[in-house]
């Protein structure tokens, strides 16, 4: 399946249109164009435009036990999903994934359903590819949050002289 | 775990899950009774017609990146209750069809307004969700 690259909707580092704090479903200011295409509480699958280009949005990580969940998205043709309908939720989730399958897709980490963070993963062709790089993703985001936690943590001792900078080795 | 209720047609009747049925904390309210604010629901999610738990449960899994077969541990606390669509339209509440791209289970939201032609209310009053809790059929099945 042709998709459009996803370097395409990142410019200079940055995703202008996925803003944080705002509903994963509808990350852009445009939120008139997004279509849900599977919804329970929330839309789960749907497409929202940016420009020109249409972008699939996918849960990929959600649980009622959990505050955190992760959303996928990548750019499609824009006739993708024209006239398709599903027998069931199973089978559009499997030509859902199948459309992120070997490519590069925008990750989202939300917080009770509000974007905190977000970040660019390789989606393998394995079925499940799409939970893999979300583990990924999430990985790299607490991995980094640590370390942002630890260079806070070294400067405030820093600050009140517990430590001194040279031993600290990563202020 | 199946009881009968009252007898309803299946276009008359719409389906709500919940995986808390086993939960003790709270057994006298495992099914949502309003929209979760925090999540910022408009309504409460619902299925037209009599879907079995199975079905709905896969539904609801499916939407979250899961497979659809529910772990062992979970299988307990899942079931399903019916809802008269008659009394939930009586009682004020409107159902809208919200089934996107997906032809079974058809979802649904139920969506209450405190004016007629206001916005769906995000935040239901205790008296609103007790009106919603009160048109259960009583009809109700587990996980088989």
């Amino acid at each position: 399946m042709a998709v459009t690259n996803v370097r395409s909707l990142i410019r200079a580092g940055e995703a202008p249109w996925l803003r944080v704090g705002e509903p994963p479903w509808q990350p852009t200011s445009n939120t008139g164009s997004v279509h849900a295409l599977l919804s329970y509480g929330h839309p789960s699958i749907g497409t929202f435009r940016i420009g020109d280009d249409l972008v699939l949005f996918a849960v990929a990580y959600e649980d009622d036990e959990d505050e955190l969940s992760v959303w996928a998205y990548v750019p499609v043709p824009a006739d993708v999903f024209q006239g398709q309908q599903f027998d069931t939720a199973a089978s559009l989730r499997q030509y859902v994934n199948e459309c992120f399958a070997g490519h590069t897709a925008v990750f989202a980490a939300a917080n009770d359903l509000a974007i905190e963070r977000w970040g660019i993963r390789d989606v393998n062709r394995r079925p499940d590819g799409l939970t893999d790089a979300a583990t990924e993703f999430m990985w790299s985001v607490m991995k980094a949050e640590s370390f942002h936690r630890l260079q806070a943590a070294i400067r405030l001792a820093e600050a009140e002289n517990l430590v001194e900078p040279e031993r600290a080795g990563l202020s | 775990m199946t009881s009968s209720g009252e007898d309803a047609e299946d276009d008359e009747v719409v389906t709500q899950q919940t995986f808390e049925r086993d939960r003790v904390e709270a057994p006298e309210f495992p099914y949502r009774n309003a929209p979760r604010v925090r999540l910022r629901e408009a309504g409460v999610s619902v299925f037209r017609g009599r879907v079995p738990a199975r079905d709905a449960t896969a539904y609801i899994l499916t939407a979250r990146n899961r497979s659809p077969e529910p772990a062992d541990g979970q299988k307990p606390g899942i079931a399903v209750r019916r809802l008269s669509t008659r009394k939930l339209e009586a009682a004020g509440f409107v159902i809208v069809p919200d089934a996107g791209s997906v032809s079974y289970p058809e979802h649904c939201e139920v969506t209450w307004s405190a004016s007629p032609l206001g916005p769906p209310e995000r935040v239901w009053p205790p008296e609103v969700q007790e009106a919603f809790n009160a048109c259960s059929t009583g009809e109700e099945e587990g996980w088989q």
